[in-house]
């Protein structure tokens, strides 16, 4: 049986203002693995790196780091954790020298050695303020922060949104280079699939705060196609196949959730490779 | 915690210390031309105030969200605050004597109990507007915690000076235990700082981020 880096049971949160509920959601992350955590804008996401991180009360539910309670043994566990926001929350007056004499106090495991490492890597001027970086320049020095303390596990919010892809691409080698190392773990939320597609080996979907699915990201892609047919041939498909359809002015695109039976069963039928974003787009927008 | 308390000082130095610094400065001038006690009350009153701004600028930052993620569990976050702000009213007091040594120099007059007493009562009082400050920020943010202040400040004092000569008259306190008691204020401001601490973590404590 494979160990289990971090462990959600049943994990509730209902906010009341909004009335937008995260329902019992289940989901495990095995150590040396990364995890995608996918959904749509407000799908909750967020939430659940919230809760995981015990920023906010969940109502009901079980959270396990490391087998440890993410509550009961919260400072030993952020030990060993680094997490990236997708906004810089460090402020702005302060230099990475500062932040290193901050952060060097509150990690055990602080390396000053590694962090000036990264900043080399990155080329962060470790003199100047925050607020002369640029957007991705305060992504990677939330990244150098993160990694310089030895984490087992990344919890990542979205870390590459709004950068350009040439500084999505150096971000995600850091991740890939970091993971390289069996013992290291990484839960990423994004809604850029594509990043997901290249890094993860495991997603979970999460649609208006319910999963929809948690498993192997190759399973999920391997199993699930786009059956694009007219009004008649769409009636002739075993609704048991079909996870959600989309109506155009030109026929129907159906999303199935076993493309090679429908290959076999209906050879006459165009059937499609779903990506991670066509699967999020049909559960978003397609009827049932 | 070390690295918060470092946190704090370092956000007032890079952001207030040019003002800090025009202050001091402004304060010796008063202080030289009115008396010691007038300019160095003052003094402890501002360094208390500071820690506001850091609250405004850790909201600025959002600055908590990240360091909630860090070891430090919220309530070693508050006390880190609490520390903060008592190492700058500790700061204040001492620019306070200071700017009053300078200032009876220049008026060549000595140290007298005025001096002590006032400098006693405004340490106090910087501790009591922490006490009641810090949560009220905790609870409603830096901004609305200034205004619900000068609130519970102003009425007070506003109905007190309506009111002049139309209350019974208070039975009268002779001189000493008018200056027992300000020789005291800072050991009330001080202890009233433990219940204040106990709230605040409790509200930082039940807060969602």
């Amino acid at each position: 049986m494979e160990k289990l880096c971090l462990e959600v049971q049943d994990l509730t949160k209902h906010y009341d203002a909004s009335e937008f509920s995260l329902d019992h959601l289940n989901f495990k992350v095995p150590y040396g693995s990364v995890m995608g955590l996918i959904g749509e804008n407000g799908a909750g996401k967020t939430t659940t790196l919230k809760l995981i991180l015990n920023l906010m009360r969940r109502d009901a539910g079980t959270i396990k780091l490391f087998g440890l309670d993410n509550i009961r043994d919260e400072g030993a566990i952020k030990q060993q954790i680094g997490v990236v926001f997708d906004e810089n929350h460090f402020h702005e007056l302060f230099s990475p020298a500062d932040i290193a004499k901050i952060l060097r106090s509150l990690y055990q495991k602080w390396d000053d050695n590694l962090f000036q490492q990264y900043l080399r890597r990155f080329q962060l001027p470790a003199d100047k303020p925050i607020k002369t970086y640029s957007r991705g320049m305060k992504v990677k020095l939330s990244i150098a922060s993160a990694l310089a303390h030895h984490p087992k596990l990344l919890l990542l919010d979205e870390p590459t949104s709004g950068l350009d892809p040439v500084v999505r691409d150096e971000i995600l080698s850091i991740f890939f280079d970091f993971i390289q190392d069996e013992e290291h773990t990484i839960l990423m939320s994004s809604h850029i699939t594509g990043d997901l597609e290249k890094i993860a080996d495991y997603v979970t979907f999460l649609h208006q705060g319910r999963l929809v699915f948690s498993g192997v990201k190759d399973d999920l892609l391997d199993s699930h196609g786009i059956v694009k047919c007219n009004a008649s041939e769409r009636k002739r498909i075993d609704p048991k196949w079909i996870v959600k359809q989309r109506t155009g002015p030109f026929g129907c695109e159906i999303l199935v959730n076993n493309k090679a039976a429908v290959r076999h069963l209906y050879p006459e039928l165009l059937v499609d490779n779903a990506s991670l974003e066509e699967i999020m787009l049909f559960h978003v927008k397609g009827e049932k | 915690m070390i690295g918060l308390i470092q946190k704090d000082l370092l956000l007032i130095k890079r952001s207030m210390g040019t003002t800090m610094l025009i202050l001091a400065f402004l304060v010796i001038v008063f202080s030289a031309s009115m008396g010691a006690s007038a300019g160095m009350a003052m003094i402890p009153i501002a360094f208390s105030i500071l820690i506001l701004g850091t609250f405004a600028l850790d909201d600025t930052a959002k600055w908590d969200v990240y360091v909630l993620c860090t070891p430090p569990a919220k309530r070693r976050i508050v006390l880190s605050k609490y520390l903060s702000s008592s190492i700058l009213i500790a700061i204040g007091a001492a620019f306070s004597a200071i700017a009053a040594v300078v200032a009876l120099l220049i008026r060549s007059e000595t140290w007298s109990l005025e001096v002590t007493l006032t400098f006693l009562a405004s340490v106090g009082l910087a501790c009591c507007m922490n006490a009641v400050l810090l949560p009220l920020t905790y609870r409603f943010g830096a901004e609305r915690s200034r205004i619900i202040f000068m609130v519970l400040v102003f009425i007070p004092t506003c109905l007190a000076v309506l009111l002049q000569g139309q209350l019974p008259a208070i039975a009268s306190v002779d001189e000493a235990t008018i200056m027992n008691m300000l020789a005291l204020f800072p050991v009330f401001g001080i202890l009233l700082l433990f219940p204040s601490y106990f709230i605040s973590k409790a509200i930082y404590t039940h807060k969602d981020f």
